[in-house]
């Protein structure tokens, strides 16, 4: 037969709620033995100093023949008296009562009595009869509860209404409340079994996996950001997307381990189980200069093993890493057994901590590559592949035509200079001409200056005019004090007539300086060089018609808004030929046949349309991979033998010593080969071990009551809580592993329990008797989670979007709350629909988390957390009064009730229709908020408008801060 | 029972049992009309919140800490550990005694011991020795005392950070002041009980995890205070709402609560109708506290105060502000210090005065106001960083400048006020400065020291969490009883 300790937290459970107990009453009237009553005792006051061979005091008090002989001393220290300090030393005193049942121990001879007893945790459970149902209750789950709840004297509470039932139910699979449709249809849907066809729909709806997902990515530390001092952006969605997937496709609860854990290491691993393996890459990157990253990388092995014991076993593993596990039979070489299943990952060497101070042991990510990636891609390939064949094609028929551009190439640009004569500035500077033909500004800079010169056209027949800027004596082409210019008119008249300007351009253009803008328009804002003004340049302008011979006369203006931006040294020429443009082909051009290419397709509007096209198609395929998204994964180097590591003295990088075998704690049954992360996983999930199904339906429970069959979901060892149904906890166990790790099954369960649809509503009895609901005699009513309370907001005000996965969401937060962050990444507030994204997108910034989230206790998931508190302060009042991210919703309830009315408004928030007293308040607030922004409708603006909008605005933010709003009734 | 369980029958169900149907709320007209809840109405004048004041574990010294964290590490060997031994063997290598097994952030090869390019001098009656740098910290000499062999296990920063503010160098603890709000609660219910000020050149390296609650209710976690926009997120009504509209939508909602609070029998609405009207008494309670513009022109002279920016003076003078109004534990963080001498802006002779200007004169003003008001008695104040600084120059990729690396063995800090004695020098270190030879100050025996000023055992003051019962000491740490007044 096997035996259980429930612990001694049962004495105080009991005596709270006055329960019988098995164990109890069959302890009743015995004397007290070693193994019953001193044991606990020790083990929770004594036993974390003196435990093995380095005890205090060299006093090994889990010997209980020990304890026996030292009794008198032992019961002196703890009560401080002998003139020595009290016992335990810098702890809580041992309460009185104990050590009287010490003494009364003692008295009676000090018995060791009772066989050596294991942990219940840490035996498998078997799975207990189930209770026949009489009278009440749908499932098993209900027999065991019924049986407790009479027991206690107490009796199950009326099912709770419909209206309560649907939201709960809603809320508890899906995390979004039904809509007033929805409601309205279940309530006129009298089939017997209504309610289970809306679980089987929930069940079904791709949202079931966003909140389910909720839970999991607080145990597995899901953020998109590295953690610590620098705290960069990680792209880590895929991984969380894989989650809800895993979810919704109810994969059975130990694949989901697998693949978490080592879907790298299972054979022929699949995309999706590489993905999962960021589980393991949730944990913090210490990217802090100066960090050793042996270090780093030590202490991210350790949090991996924690997060993962926490997680599947609800042992605190992380205890053994400095020293045999106090209080659970876990020794110090158990935890680095675990290490050495962790420590083969694979990495690279990022930097060089010897030489540069930095360095970072960098993990691989993975190029997300789905079949619709690969479907999008092959489109992508295949637009491009055709816009090329047009390039081509239209290519080929100006064949001839590239022949003539290319030995135009080959020969330059025909250009003869002209002399330039009578050169003048209209506002002082001192033009004079060079022997070469050049033309030398000196003298005066004032802020605007426009030359004029005057030459001759002998040849007829050129159709351009070329324009160079030379840095003569060492002078930039500008006389600005940055050596820069502007030009902004470039206006030439022969014999009179001013000559059309078609196409203008230049060998080098400063950006938004775009020579073409000095072709007809403004001139606005002209040609300009910077920050190539040392160099010489060339602007070239061909004009709509051939020009004609004769005198003329051209105008050169530099007339910006940047003052003495005006044109240093030039030199003017005539450009004859077919090409005129040809002469800005850069000479490096000109050996590369593909970029002469791209020069001739320039100088023909078809080509240059068609080459545009290839180009932008290029473009798009590039933008497209850059944007496919990264993984972080989890991959193992090669294995040399037997994965081993080092026992680390105290748990100190320092200090490591004798190397042990990869392997499991030895409490539980041992698997039979070598262990590495794949084998580690399939123990888990393996059916022998005793902690993994037990702590997975503590967990599904606590979702829907607030609080698990043992409210310490994270530890179910000897200091952990005890379980209020150890039989119910055992069957649902039991029941999972039968149902092939099931989850949806379970979920299903549980939700059409008698239990779960109980009303909430307590009573004064209740509250005397049971005020934590810890026997559940009535149904759960607990304050939604952070996420929850958002995402209802928004769904009651129409706006929720939605969309599930992709890059994590930008929501409205307040200014400067990424202020001061080390790193300068900045908050890009999303636009449109995108901020109604649900919660669980919000983008998660360990050192800067959403500040409104935070306030609602969820977590900056910095490490594992099995379970959020539940406070309730005057700064989350602050929140859903006053946040503009709640205001949004608000004012979008506002809009629904202006033209549904009010009771729809509050079904929206809150389920169920107001009632008659209700609705006057509400009605009553309504009329106070129009009256008052009538009166003052400036004070209407900023929230909609007219005094009717903003009233309905407050109307909504009145309903969205109600109790139960925020509250899963 | 555990703590877990005992906080939430503080928070909660106990309210409701002693209560019976509950009534958070005061001016409650249409429940106080009804008999059944008359009697009640006296006990609710009691708060019963989670910041409730709380019975210390014995008679405390002080009331309230203002810990003026400098982030970044200042180097204490150049402000209150005069070295003239190090002084005198400036340029020479390192003696190798001291290098065996040593690992360092930056310092490659053999380093060189770096004297300290500041004078020192002896100040006050104490004739504590206190650099050039903070002439006027060394005005209030005789008030402060200085710990000279501080040291930490941590030599990167945000470890260190997380180490010296949760006693554990991973995130995930509960930090000092949430400890102290958990255990004490606080006094003034209209303002949160643990504040948060910034300043300097960004959040501590260790990010909000310095201030968080870890594992405890996140009701104990720290509230920052913002120099800029809202004081407290969230404080101000938006646009478009007046006080009047607001009041109107208070009522509205504290009447619906009642209705369902009565249909449902949860103490928890009754705690939620409380907490609304703390949320509207904080509405102007925070404004109130924040506009430093209402105290005397001697004092914002006394601090040198810059109103409306973000400044380590206006910090302090609002700290002093938050204490007298009963808030328990005020964290100051002031980054910047961390004076490696990579470049000429970070090192000893242009980066360190630059930090010292921005800090000495508010931090000995606070000291002076303190004294001035008769409430340094009743306040601790703490000044210090995560470690201290390397003996040796660090010299990073062969520069000159005149910097040091990280140093968790030894450095200085400061404690002044609430029951510390004043004006003692205490613990020595080496001729270098490099290891304490006399009364070693671990940050666990600090920590220790400040709870049990604070009137709570560090023993003592626990919370139970993955089976375990956590201290904010670890499994360590000494009360200073010879720094105890």
């Amino acid at each position: 037969m096997r035996v259980f300790i429930w612990g001694v937290g049962m004495a105080a459970l009991s005596a709270g709620l006055c329960l019988p107990l098995g164990a109890q009453t069959a302890a009743q009237k015995k004397w007290p033995t070693y193994t019953e009553n001193i044991a606990p005792v020790m083990k929770t006051n004594c036993l974390s100093c003196h435990t093995g061979k380095d005890s205090s005091a060299g006093l090994d008090l889990t010997k209980p023949e020990v304890v026996k002989s030292k009794v008198a001393l032992l019961i002196q220290r703890m009560r401080g008296e002998g003139g020595k300090p009290m016992m335990p030393l810098g702890f809580k005193a041992v309460p009185k009562e104990q050590i009287a049942k010490i003494e009364e121990w003692a008295k009676y001879g000090a018995p060791i009595g009772g066989p050596k007893r294991t942990h219940w945790a840490y035996v498998a459970p078997i799975k207990p009869k189930p209770i026949a149902l009489k009278g009440w209750g749908t499932n098993p789950i209900d027999g065991f509860v019924l049986e407790r709840l009479k027991k206690a004297g107490l009796s199950p509470s009326k099912p709770a209404s419909r209206e309560t039932l649907l939201r709960r139910v809603y809320l508890d699979l899906i995390g979004i409340p039904p809509t007033v449709e929805q409601m309205d249809a279940f309530l006129s849907d009298s089939r017997p079994d209504a309610y289970e066809r809306v679980v089987d729909q929930l069940l079904k709806s791709p949202h079931y996996g966003e909140r389910q997902a909720r839970f999991w990515l607080d145990l597995a530390r899901y953020a998109d950001s590295n953690g610590y001092e620098k705290d960069l952006n990680r792209v880590a969605f895929p991984y969380r997307d894989w989650v809800i997937e895993a979810f919704n496709k109810n994969q059975p609860f130990d694949q989901f381990t697998i693949d978490q854990i080592a879907g790298d290491l299972v054979p022929s691993a699949t995309l999706s189980q590489k993905i999962a393996t960021g589980f393991n890459r949730n944990s913090m990157v210490n990217e802090e200069g100066g960090v050793d990253p042996a270090e780093a990388h030590f202490l991210t092995i350790i949090d991996r093993i924690s997060t993962t014991s926490t997680v599947w076993m609800g042992t605190t593993l992380g205890c053994a890493r400095c020293h045999d596990h106090k209080f659970d039979p876990i020794s110090q070489k158990d935890f680095y057994k675990t290490y050495a299943v962790f420590s083969n990952v694979d990495f690279r060497r990022d930097g060089d901590y010897e030489k540069n101070h930095h360095e970072v042991w960098r993990e691989p990510a993975i190029k997300v590559i789905t079949p619709e990636v690969e479907k999008r891609r092959a489109l992508l390939a295949a637009k491009t592949m055709l816009a090329e064949a047009n390039l081509k094609a239209e290519f080929d028929s100006h064949q001839e035509e590239f022949d003539r551009w290319k030995s135009a190439l080959a020969t330059g640009d025909k250009a003869s200079p002209v002399r330039l004569l009578n050169p003048r500035s209209n506002s002082g500077a001192v033009l004079s001409v060079r022997p070469d033909g050049s033309v030398v500004p000196s003298g005066q800079n004032p802020a605007q200056d426009t030359y004029e010169v005057e030459f001759a056209i002998t040849n007829e027949g050129g159709k351009a005019l070329k324009l160079d800027v030379l840095p003569l004596d060492k002078q930039p082409v500008g006389r600005s004090p940055g050596g820069n210019f502007v030009l902004t008119e470039l206006d030439l008249v022969v014999n009179g007539v001013r000559q059309d300007a078609e196409i203008a351009k230049a060998d080098f253009t400063q950006e938004l300086f775009d020579p073409q803008s000095l072709v007809g328009g403004s001139g606005k804002p002209g040609w300009a060089v910077f920050p190539q003004s040392s160099k010489p340049h060339t602007l070239i302008v061909s004009y709509k018609s051939p020009l004609p011979s004769g005198q003329a006369k051209l105008t050169l203006r530099c007339n910006s808004v940047y003052a003495q931006h005006n044109l240093g040294a030039f030199r003017v020429s005539l450009v004859s030929g077919e090409y005129p443009f040809i002469g800005l082909v850069p000479e490096a051009t000109k050996k590369n046949p593909e970029l002469t290419m791209v020069q001739f397709a320039q100088s023909s509007p078809e080509l240059a349309k068609v080459a545009k096209a290839a180009q932008a198609a290029r473009m798009a395929q590039a933008n497209y991979e850059r944007e496919i998204p990264s993984a972080l994964v989890t991959a193992e180097k090669p294995a040399k033998g037997i994965l081993k590591a080092a026992v680390h003295h105290r748990g100190e990088f320092l200090s490591p010593g004798e190397l042990v075998n990869a392997g499991v704690p030895s409490i539980f049954p041992q698997p039979a080969e070598s262990m590495n992360r794949l084998s580690y996983a399939k123990w888990l999930v393996s059916p022998k071990n005793p902690m993994t199904a037990r702590v997975q339906v503590n967990r599904f429970w606590a979702q829907y009551f607030g609080r698990g069959i043992v409210e310490t979901d994270e530890d179910l060892g000897t200091q952990g809580s005890v379980p209020t149904h150890p039989k119910l906890l055992d069957w649902l166990a039991t029941e999972f592993m039968d149902r092939k790790w099931n989850m949806k099954a379970m979920h299903r369960l549980i939700v059409t329990s008698a239990t779960y649809r109980q009303s909430s509503v307590s009573s004064p009895k209740l509250q005397e008797r049971d005020p934590e609901n810890l026997l559940f005699a009535r149904g759960p009513r607990v304050r939604m989670d952070a996420e929850m309370i958002r995402d209802n907001a928004l769904a009651a005000g129409g706006i929720l979007n939605p969309k599930i996965g992709g890059p994590s969401v930008m929501p409205f937060q307040p200014d400067g709350v990424w202020a001061m962050l080390y790193s300068s990444e900045a908050w890009m507030t999303a636009r449109d629909a995108e901020r109604n994204r649900r919660g669980i997108y919000v983008f998660l910034k360990r050192t800067a988390p959403y500040p409104s989230f935070m306030t609602f206790d969820a977590t900056p998931r910095e490490v594992c957390t099995t379970r959020r508190s539940r406070t309730n302060t005057p700064l989350q009042a602050l929140t859903l009064l006053n946040d503009k991210a709640y205001l949004e919703p608000a004012s979008a309830l506002g809009v629904v009730m202006s033209s549904k009315g009010v009771a729809y408004g509050f079904r929206s928030a809150t389920g169920r229709k107001p009632s008659a007293k209700e609705l006057v308040v509400l009605n009553r607030a309504l009329s106070s908020f129009k009256a008052k922004y009538s009166a003052k409708p400036e004070l209407a603006q900023p929230l909609g408008g007219s005094a009717t909008t903003a009233a309905y605005t407050m109307l909504g933010n009145v309903i969205l801060n109600l109790d139960e709003t925020i509250t899963k009734e | 029972m555990n703590e877990r369980d005992f906080l939430q029958e503080i928070t909660r169900r106990t309210l409701f049992k002693k209560v019976g149907y509950g009534l958070g709320n005061v001016a409650l007209a249409t429940m106080l009309a009804d008999p059944a809840f008359a009697s009640l109405v006296t006990q609710q004048k009691k708060r019963q919140d989670p910041m409730a004041p709380k019975r210390p574990h014995h008679k405390p010294k002080a009331k309230s800490i203002i810990y003026l964290f400098m982030a970044g590490a200042p180097s204490t060997l150049d402000l209150f550990d005069f070295k003239p031994v190090l002084n005198k063997f400036d340029g020479d290598y390192c003696p190798e005694e001291y290098l065996k097994g040593e690992r360092f952030a930056f310092i490659r090869g053999k380093p060189r011991l770096l004297g300290s390019p500041h004078k020192f001098a002896q100040h006050g009656k104490s004739g504590q020795w206190i650099s050039e740098l903070l002439p006027h910290l060394a005005g209030v000499a005789d008030d402060i005392s200085v710990i000279r062999t501080m040291k930490t296990e941590q030599f990167n920063h945000a470890p260190a950070q997380l180490f010296a503010n949760t006693g554990f160098q991973i995130p995930g603890r509960p930090s000092l002041g949430s400890w102290l709000t958990y255990g004490l609660g606080t006094e003034n219910a209209d303002l949160p009980g643990f504040v948060v000020l910034m300043s300097g050149a960004g959040n501590p390296d260790g990010g909000k995890s310095c201030y968080g609650s870890g594992f405890v209710p996140s009701v104990y976690q720290g509230v920052e205070f913002r120099s800029q926009g809202e004081p407290v997120l969230f404080v101000q009504n938006p646009e478009g709402v007046s006080s009047q509209i607001r009041r109107d939508s208070l009522d509205a909602i504290r009447d619906l609560n009642s209705m369902r609070s009565k249909e449902v029998l949860d103490p928890e609405i009754e705690t939620r109708i409380a907490q609304y009207e703390l949320a509207y008494r904080m509405q102007t309670s925070v404004p109130e506290l924040m506009d430093i513009s209402d105290e005397s022109k001697a004092t914002q002279e006394l601090y040198g105060v810059e109103p409306g920016k973000k400044s380590f003076a206006n910090n302090c003078l609002l700290a002093r502000r938050m204490v007298e109004r009963g808030v328990r534990c005020v964290q100051l963080y002031h980054r910047g210090w961390d004076h490696h001498g990579d470049s000429e802006g970070t090192d000893l002779t242009h980066g360190l005065p630059e930090l010292c200007r921005q800090v000495d004169r508010a931090a000995a003003a606070l000291i002076t106001d303190l004294k001035q008001r008769g409430m340094l008695d009743e306040t601790i104040v703490v000044w210090g960083g995560e470690f201290g600084r390397t003996p040796m120059i660090e010299a990073r990729n062969g520069v000159k400048f005149p910097g040091r690396d990280h140093h968790p063995k030894a450095y200085s800090m400061f404690v002044a006020g609430g029951g510390f004695k004043p004006g003692v020098s205490y613990g020595k270190t080496d001729d270098l400065g490099y290891n304490p030879v006399e009364n070693e100050v671990s940050v666990h025996d600090l920590n220790a020291t400040l709870l049990h000023l604070m009137g709570l055992e560090h023993t003592q003051l626990t919370y139970k969490y993955q089976g375990r019962n956590f201290r904010l000491t670890d499994v360590s740490g000494d009360v200073l009883t010879k720094l105890i007044a």
